[in-house]
């Protein structure tokens, strides 16, 4: 057994800071804000943890700290910028952002190390203490999914037109989503730099992003169990039993990826539907069924009956 | 100086290319394309296969058969990925993102076979696929390869335009653009206009990607990567959907980042798409989100 | 008597497109008006613009004796202006029972623990009084057309609005349909409650509302007595009469 684990425990420690990182995503995309931007936090968390300890000789509780209320300050004021933005254009937005993270990684040596990168930073969090991390962040979200901020967040992401017509502030329901996933990605980038104790401009950038968006979306974007099976399968299960094959492992993912995409609309997490559909049915609602929301950027009187996952035998008369 | 500014324009012939099959993908099919990068790469690939199993075929020959397959490729992805996975989605967002990840999947794939394919290291297409010469116009040195780039660019330009204006095809494209459920107006099904506009995105990917390839001498699998987000850069600027648009901040971007790379240095540069986007974003997103007027629900 | 909700010449314009041209209207508390126009004359921006969906260019709304004019949606409806929309917009992937919750669960009423309860019976109250009760678990889009749409007044009553203002709401529906929901509202107006009705279809209102505006070209053709204002000529010539070209 002790065996086993530390052969594992760097897969294990990566399953554990993927899944924090498609979580960030996830609180995102779940309030209907298509942000990427939780991987440049990712970022932010990760040199502003190993700023303050490796070079400054912070103790890693008060670093965390701060770089989590800085987080939040700074994901604040990012959201009232990008507050017009919606869909695809705020996806491009964000995607920017996290590039901008990276090149400034790069270009800010004194206080990032530029291409070298931070080293020395305090093993401090252990594969424990993110776990723990994670606990929480799941329990919260998990706790989330149901009851009335579930409802709210299936409204907002569903129709946004009718949410604020049901009382509903979307403004502000976003940047609170776009908040808390940028805190995600902050403690993702501690945990990260801890457990490495090295962070250099190479653990940021654009495929990162990508690894965060396919762990959650092979995962279950809709579950709050998503991230943690997609940072399992992807960073532990792949990483560990792939590793003969490393060189195919770009096709062996993005051929997972489309695979579940098109057969698994709720991820791997919707199999467990198959088990037990009546409570996750309602609690997770994703998409099984319509003939695509291309026409769903207006949600006017004729989007009657695209919206809805009806199981065939359930069609009763509808418009 | 001036020898920079004939750098820029050769740039800014490959950026239009490139920009112009993403705007299409994301005009039509209301995709994030990142999988454009890619095929645009493999248009490299398709040509650098192509002249090492048949070597002494002529330039043009190999340039269309990289555009076949690189349009070949582009309508295998919305066939066997985009359009399932639009017919699955519960609603636009969910679409969106989901195809967004599987055009990046799509790429994975791409890149790492081409990765396979070439060992990890750059490959050249043969220098006798296309003879260089150099003229001296005006104290400038201006190569043939050059002025080909700038030729393919505003032909194909032009021809794209002519076509999304003039032709049934481009009448059901714009219509679409406009109100996604207006192609059966023109005749056309939305399906074969979608695979339509894929097939010329990827097309117009891989002519790009050969030419540069041509140009820079040299080909990788991670090329496409750059020009993506720069691509990304020039339609928000141009707005999406718009052609014309697209070809004129092509080349205005190729010749800011060649002054600005001059005389400020490489970082800024590199950073000046990714602060374009954002900024461009915040302070004109009414022009570029008109598509999302839900007002008027 | 203070009107429950008024418009004071409003005006909205879409690019250059005058949707509403000036409109100036006052609803009384306790009364079913009603607001009927063909179709394109303005009247579902009329109604965005009460619930503040729309801005309007020019003009003030006022809710309650209070100006809303630079209000949010969602602050309108917390103070108690609810509203349909033309399509069922019902929440895929919860219950009709969660769907109804939507209705009360904003509501400042809502915060504490006790009143997150007497939101749940309000719930509860409106889906018995729509007579939905028994679908009260199920999936919405399993439901007839006619029984969504009462799940959707349900979900607009449920948190006792001042005002509730209905777009279309039998738009499509078959004749059945038709009665099943004008029987609801007459409920509802019996009940006391104020409400909108906006509707294409001048003989559906008739027998139901008992203050009609006739809407045409973004502006007010005339208001009044239901019987005597669509008698008049010229409701008649916009209802019936030959097309007109738009402006």
């Amino acid at each position: 057994m002790i065996d086993w684990f530390s052969g594992n425990e760097g897969y294990i420690q990566g399953a554990l800071v993927a899944a924090l990182l498609a979580a960030s995503v996830q609180v995102a995309l779940r309030a209907g804000v298509l942000s990427f931007a939780s991987v440049g936090f990712y970022g932010v968390g990760a040199y502003g943890t190993g700023y303050l300890t490796a070079t400054q000789g912070w103790g890693t509780a008060p670093a965390a700290t701060v770089v989590v209320i800085i987080t939040m300050v700074l994901s604040w004021l990012l959201a009232l910028v990008l507050a017009r933005l919606r869909a695809l254009y705020l996806a491009m937005a964000t995607i920017a952002f996290v590039l901008l993270v990276q090149i400034g990684a790069l270009a800010w040596d004194s206080v990032t190390g530029g291409p070298l990168g931070l080293f020395g930073i305090p093993p401090a969090l252990g594969t424990g203490g993110v776990a723990l991390i994670l606990a929480g962040v799941l329990a919260v979200n998990a706790l989330t999914q149901r009851g009335a901020v579930g409802r709210r967040l299936l409204l907002l992401r569903k129709d946004e037109a009718l949410a604020s017509a049901l009382g509903v502030n979307v403004r502000h329901q976003h940047q609170i989503a776009f908040v808390w996933s940028a805190v995600l990605g902050s403690l993702a980038g501690i945990s990260q730099a801890s457990l490495l104790t090295v962070f250099t401009p190479e653990n940021l950038g654009f495929s990162v992003m990508v690894s965060a968006l396919t762990a959650l979306v092979v995962g279950g974007t809709w579950h709050w169990s998503g991230p943690l099976i997609g940072g399992v399968v992807f960073s532990w299960f792949l990483s560990a039993y792939l590793g003969f094959a490393s060189d195919y492992r770009g096709v062996v993912e993005g051929a997972l990826t489309v695979v579940v995409l098109v057969f698994l609309p709720k991820g791997l997490a919707g199999l467990f539907e198959l088990l037990d559909p009546g409570r996750l049915r309602r609690a997770a609602a994703g998409p099984t069924g319509g003939p695509g929301g291309v026409s769903a950027g207006v949600p006017g009187g004729a989007s009657t009956g695209q919206d809805r996952p009806v199981p065939a035998q359930e069609m009763g008369v509808s418009s | 100086m001036s020898q920079q500014l004939v750098n820029a324009i050769a740039l800014g012939s490959i950026y239009t290319l490139f920009s112009l099959g993403l705007t299409l993908s994301w005009g039509i099919l209301n995709v994030l394309n990142l999988a454009h990068g890619a095929i645009f790469t493999a248009g490299t690939m398709f040509a650098f296969l192509l002249t090492e199993h048949a070597a002494g075929l002529p330039f043009a020959v190999v340039l269309v058969a990289a555009l076949v397959g690189s349009a070949l490729l582009a309508v295998l992805m919305e066939a066997v990925a985009f359009a399932p996975i639009r017919a699955r989605s519960a609603n636009a967002l969910d679409a969106e993102m989901r195809t967004l990840i599987a055009s990046v999947a799509v790429a994975s794939i791409i890149v790492t076979v081409v990765g396979i394919q070439s060992d990890h290291q750059p490959y050249a297409l043969p220098q006798s696929l296309l003879e260089r010469h150099r003229y001296d116009l005006l104290g400038v040195h201006v190569s043939n390869v050059q002025i080909l780039v700038l030729v393919a660019a505003i032909v194909l330009s032009v021809l794209l335009v002519l076509f999304v204006r003039r032709s049934r095809y481009g009448r059901a494209m714009r219509a679409v653009a406009f109100d996604r459920t207006a192609a059966g107006m023109v005749g056309i099904s939305a399906r074969t206009l979608q695979l339509a506009a894929m097939a010329l995105s990827g097309a117009l990917a891989g002519v790009a990607g050969v030419l540069l390839a041509v140009y820079l001498g040299a080909a990788d699998a991670h090329m496409g990567d750059s020009f993506l987000l720069k691509a990304f850069a020039i339609i928000i600027l141009a707005g999406v959907g718009s052609l014309e648009g697209a070809v004129f901040f092509a080349y205005a971007l190729a010749l800011v980042e060649t002054l600005v790379g001059y005389y400020l240095g490489g970082d800024v540069r590199d950073a000046l798409a990714f602060v374009l986007i954002v900024v461009i974003l915040v302070l004109r997103p009414q022009g570029l989100a008109a598509r999302q007027g839900w007002q008027r629900a | 008597m203070t009107a429950v909700l008024e418009l004071r010449d409003i005006k909205v314009r879409f690019g250059g497109v005058k949707a509403v041209d000036g409109v100036s209207l006052a609803l009384e508390p306790g009364h079913l008006h009603a607001l009927v126009g063909p179709n394109g004359s303005g009247k579902t921006t009329v109604v965005n613009t009460m619930s503040r969906l729309v801005t309007p260019t020019d003009g003030q709304v006022f809710l309650g004796g209070q100006d809303v004019t630079a209000a949010g949606p969602h602050e309108v409806y917390r103070r108690g202006l609810a509203r349909t929309f033309q399509g069922i917009r019902l929440v895929e992937g919860l219950t009709v029972r969660e769907n109804v919750l939507l209705g009360v669960q904003e509501l400042p009423t809502a915060r504490s623990r006790a009143g997150r309860r007497r939101a749940a019976e309000a719930a509860d109250e409106a889906l018995e009084r729509m007579d939905v009760h028994h679908v009260a678990q199920v999936a919405p889009a399993a439901l007839p057309y006619g029984v969504q749409r009462r799940v959707e007044i349900a979900r607009a009553v449920a948190g006792a609005p001042k005002i509730l203002l209905l777009d279309e709401p039998v738009a499509g529906m078959s004749a059945g349909e038709r009665q099943e929901i004008s029987a609801v509202l007459g409920r509802l107006r019996d009940d006391g409650m104020t409400m909108l009705l906006i509707e294409h279809d001048l003989r559906f209102v008739l027998g139901l509302s008992d203050h009609l505006f006739v809407l045409n070209f973004g502006q007010l053709l005339a208001a009044g007595d239901p019987a005597a204002t669509a008698a008049l000529p010229a409701v008649q010539e916009a209802f019936l009469g030959r097309k007109h070209v738009p402006a």
